[in-house]
């Protein structure tokens, strides 16, 4: 099983990222990402599945849809939270490291050592409007992978610093997170003209019901008192106490611990079969307040998933403490202790990546008169998790950005910024080619990465389609 | 001056924001090339690195090897100690000498009559050499000699019977003739006889052989007699059960050689308090009876190889000893109380020699003896841990199990210390001396106790009270830090040299030494905590 799911979860922290609409985390369309992710209040069509489904009426077009010609909707985010380019270069070029300079590279880990990567991909999206009466319809079939792992500080410590006497590292902010899902979504929205007042205007609500495919889970838990610590007389305690729950596609062919049947290599397909299966559901509404401003507000990927196929918990808690290293059994018991024990589960549920989307945009036309051209569409978001799912996190985002269309062939530029979160700061730019029928769209969440490079921490390249008619 | 219209003038508008937007946007993009690593080389550093080494307690059961001639007496921990048993020496005295009578012994001008009417007897006792007195024996050998004169002018017929000399359950007969006038005589070996004392022989003659002498002379006179001598000499038993007179077997010498291995080191170094020295002396008999003897002038002397000496002595001071033996055993002890031996254990002698003069039977009592019997002696010393040592050296140089691999990883330590607490409940001082040497045996460095004026690795005895018993054990504090320079040199070390000083503290209680008197128990603890650390210089290429 170690094989499997090592190879698993380095596929899935090192993967590549596309087009996706998913968690307060994830990357998203080529458009929202060059807007700094900025996607509540203005997504439209297609792309505003899983933000917020109320908006698929928020466009003219009666037909829009995503397929993989002819570009991709291909996004590429890979990064971690605490070294960059230069600190590579700086910290590896076989330098002996000066007091000052071990004491600088550990604390590029202050704020945890985040390594993360998440790959997501609309095999199919595809939106129409009917009569206003009726409303919209949309379906869609989107993959995620997605996966981060969070080294502890306290590993880059003991590395540089080894174990004085009397110190203690924690290792309790370990994090593993990954999972791979697909999710089948069948939306509908409706704009609700009889709600109106003199201050709203033009309410629109939809609904995504969604089914879950879950094909791959790995999660850490429960990780508290994971320290070592040497004491007085240098006297070495150890203590674990984590757990990480497992599940796998029968096609994984994963083998665990306990697992005494032969298992043959993994046969890993678009679609394998799935190890648990769930449902969700996105709520949302667009209002536009004082005739100038669209706001929205939605909840998405309400539910969960049952994990019921080669569920495991593989666990330690020990505690463990060595004052003699001539003591045979001391050493024995070491080697005893900290092996983790896996024990298979019935089943588990996780929750979907629940978010709260609130975004609030407006559009400045500057066509009907002044010196500025086109058209300026600007925006803010707030997203906020309510779990830490992967994609999803508990801390609050907040990004704003802008939109800049100015006339029919002219590219649309789109530059946003992005605070808090999982990642903290980033800053958006993209283009988009508005040719009618189809829409180019290309972005980079992490502009800084392209205009100091060598200083970026996070690289991502994003592109997208979207046909409309 | 160029006039736009409304739109020609948002497009020219518009045209020139975008070449400035493009500008700044190629201008930033150009500010940051991206220079991506294509060589990575694994970095270097130092780093800390403390571990626990011993933390432990040890009671000298655990420290001292299982020995076979070292137990523990007692069961408690206030009393219980070591004792340190030697092998049980043994040597036999065979004591053949004993069993023989080889005096010659004679009756004569015995007057035997005889007669041509009727065949005459007469009962003669001839009397055992040496004054023996024979119940039962074996002979082994033995001589009987008989003359006779037969002063007649016929032929005399002269028949001798020894009803206590069997053979194949007959008793000896010997027949001879005495030819007219002349002189006969006739010598017989007793080999092979057996000798049970005849049931009607009287006790006053139980020191002599009976002989029943008959004679006869056909055709001869009426009555006349023969003139007879008998002797008797050389009797050598198998056995005998009867008296044997006292006979001294002379002095005779037994050493036992002792093997004392690595106690040789501790040759003048150590007093002991107590010891025992147990001499067994049995009388090795099938016989239930058997003679008692007598040791004299018994000297014990213990012998080193280079032939000093010292002697066992009495209470008095005497080194001659009498011993007596009944009963066919006998047990002593010897004690500080009844001899000096304390002072003659500590010595440590390689042998020990016992000399002493036999007698057998020194009381002249009736008892069993055969020719197979011996005197065996059996010895045996122990002494318990209560003694004092004297500063007491033990060296050796030992080699390091340090690879070449090894040392490449070692030299890459720039500091190195090891911190050893030691509260220490035996009641003995240890100081050592490390050196650590090359592969020529030249010296690299000391350690040195960085913790101590002197810089001196001791660990301080336990605290005794008069009786040398521990009351309070010792703390003490070693700290051993290596600098760079010589945790390169340690890299280069393949022996160690030690030296291991072990001694008592000095006191008046003992006269001899001076070393003071400590009881060491099984239950004295040593305890140990021992830690320590390294400076390392990780260099992530050697790890490959």
């Amino acid at each position: 099983m170690k094989t499997t799911a090592i190879l698993f979860l380095i596929s899935i922290v090192l993967s590549v990222n596309a087009f996706a609409q998913y968690g307060s985390e994830a990357v998203t369309d080529a458009r929202s990402m060059g807007m700094g992710k900025t996607a509540n209040a203005t997504s439209q069509g297609v792309y505003s599945l899983g933000i917020n489904p109320a908006r698929l009426v928020k466009t003219e077009e009666r037909i829009d849809f995503v397929t993989a010609l002819p570009l991709p909707h291909v996004s590429v985010s890979a990064g971690t939270n605490f070294i960059t380019i230069n600190d590579i270069n700086y910290y590896f070029d076989g330098k002996t490291y000066s007091d000052n300079d071990k004491r600088n590279l550990n604390s590029l880990f202050n704020n945890g050592g985040l390594i993360n990567g998440d790959c997501s991909f609309t095999l199919l999206s595809f939106a129409i409007r009917l009569k206003p009466s009726i409303g919209a319809f949309a379906f869609s079939i989107n993959d995620v992978v997605d996966g981060n792992f969070t080294v502890p500080r306290a590993v880059s410590s003991v590395l540089l610093n080894g174990n004085p006497e009397n110190s203690s590292y924690s290792f309790d902010d370990t994090k593993l997170r990954g999972w791979w899902i697909r999710n089948y979504s069948l939306s509908y929205a409706k704009k609700i003209d009889e709600v109106k007042t003199s201050v709203f205007d033009k309410l629109s609500a939809g609904i995504s019901i969604k089914y879950y495919q879950g094909f791959a889970y790995a999660k850490s838990e429960n990780l508290n008192g994971n320290s070592i610590r040497t004491g007085t007389d240098n006297v070495i305690s150890l203590n674990t106490n984590y757990s990480v729950k497992t599940a796998f596609s029968d096609n994984f062919h994963v083998k665990y611990a306990f697992d005494t049947t032969a298992k043959k290599d993994a046969e890993v397909s678009p679609f394998s079969s799935p190890a648990g299966t769930g449902f969700g559901i996105d709520l949302g509404f667009n209002v536009t307040v004082c005739k100038e401003y669209d706001v929205a507000l939605a909840i998405t990927d309400i539910g969960g998933i049952t994990w019921n196929k080669n569920t495991a918990l593989t666990y330690s808690d020990m505690q463990y403490s060595l004052n003699d290293i001539f003591n045979k059994d001391q050493r024995d018991s070491l080697k005893n202790k900290f092996k983790s024990v896996s024990k298979p589960v019935e089943s588990f549920s996780t929750g979907l990546p629940t978010t709260l989307r609130f975004g609030i945009a407006r559009t400045f036309d500057f066509n009907d008169g002044g010196s500025f051209p086109g058209k300026l569409l600007v925006a803010l978001d707030i997203n906020q998790g309510f779990n830490d799912e992967p994609g999803n996190s508990t801390k609050t985002r907040v990004s704003f950005g802008g939109e800049w269309i100015t006339a029919r062939g002219v590219p649309i530029l789109r530059t946003g910024f992005s605070f808090g979160g999982l990642y903290g700061f980033h800053w958006g730019l993209g283009l988009g080619i508005d040719t009618g029928p189809l829409e180019f769209n290309f972005a980079t969440f992490d502009l800084q990465s392209f205009l100091k490079p060598n200083s970026a921490k996070y690289i991502s390249v994003a592109l997208d389609s979207r046909w409309k008619f | 001056m160029v006039i736009y219209g409304r739109m020609e003038l948002k497009k020219h508008i518009l045209t020139k924001h975008y070449k400035i937007l493009f500008v700044i946007f190629i201008a930033l993009w150009n500010s940051g090339c991206i220079d991506l690593p294509t060589d990575l080389k694994a970095p270097q550093w130092d780093v800390d690195l403390n571990v626990p080494i011993v933390s432990r307690s040890y009671t000298l059961n655990d420290i001292i090897k299982q020995q076979n001639y070292i137990s523990i007496s007692g069961s408690s921990s206030a009393d219980s100690i070591y004792i340190i048993q030697s092998e049980k020496y043994a040597q036999s005295i065979n004591i053949a000498d004993f069993v023989k009578a080889t005096t010659e012994t004679s009756l004569t001008g015995n007057l035997i009559p005889v007669s041509s009417l009727i065949d005459t007897s007469i009962a003669i006792y001839l009397p055992i050499p040496d004054g023996a007195v024979l119940n039962k024996a074996v002979f082994s050998s033995g001589t009987l000699k008989f003359h006779v004169i037969n002063p007649a002018s016929v032929t005399a017929n002269i028949t001798i019977t020894f009803p206590g000399i069997i053979k194949d359950n007959s008793a000896l007969k010997i027949t001879m003739y005495a030819l007219p006038g002349d002189n006969g005589a006739v010598q017989y070996s007793l080999a092979g006889y057996n000798y049970s004392l005849p049931q009607n022989q009287q006790s006053v003659n139980q020191n002599k052989i009976q002989m029943i002498v008959g004679a006869s002379m056909p055709n001869g006179p009426l009555l006349s007699f023969l003139d007879m001598d008998f002797y008797c000499s050389d009797f050598y038993f198998s056995s005998v059960t009867g008296y044997l007179p006292a006979r001294d077997l002379g002095t005779k010498t037994n050493s036992f050689v002792i093997n004392l291995g690595k106690a040789e080191d501790y040759r003048d170094k150590v007093s002991l308090k107590s010891s025992n020295l147990n001499l067994n002396i049995n009388c090795i008999s099938q016989n239930q009876n058997p003679f008692g003897f007598e040791l004299t002038n018994v000297n014990i002397i213990g012998e080193r190889e280079d032939g000093s000496k010292i002697y066992l002595l009495d209470s008095t001071g005497s080194r001659n000893f009498t011993i007596k033996i009944n009963n066919g055993s006998y047990y002593y002890q010897f004690t500080q109380n009844n001899s000096n031996l304390n002072s003659f254990i500590s010595f440590l002698p390689s042998k020990v020699t016992l000399n002493a003069d036999y007698i057998m039977n020194p009381d002249g009592a009736t008892g069993t003896v055969a020719v197979t019997d011996s005197i065996k002696f059996t010895t045996d010393f122990s002494t318990s841990s209560a003694l004092a040592f004297e500063s007491s050296m033990i060296a050796d140089t030992v080699s390091v199990n340090i690879t070449d691999q090894d040392s490449i990883k070692i030299k890459d330590a720039k500091t190195a210390y090891i911190n050893v607490d030691a509260q220490n409940g035996i009641p003995l001082n240890t100081t050592l001396d490390v050196t650590l040497l090359d592969r020529q045996y030249k010296t690299l460095f000391t350690l040195k106790n960085s913790n101590s004026v002197k810089q001196t690795i001791a660990i301080d005895p336990a605290a005794v009270n008069s009786n040398g018993e521990v009351i309070n054990a010792a703390n003490s504090n070693l700290v051993i830090q290596l600098d760079s320079t010589q945790t390169k040199m340690l890299s280069a070390a393949r022996y160690v040299a030690y030296s291991a000083y072990v001694y008592t503290n000095t006191s008046n209680n003992n006269p001899v030494s001076g070393a003071k008197y400590v009881t060491i128990r099984p239950n004295n603890t040593l305890k140990l905590n021992v830690y320590g650390g390294v400076k390392y210089h990780v260099n992530t290429d050697d790890l490959k």
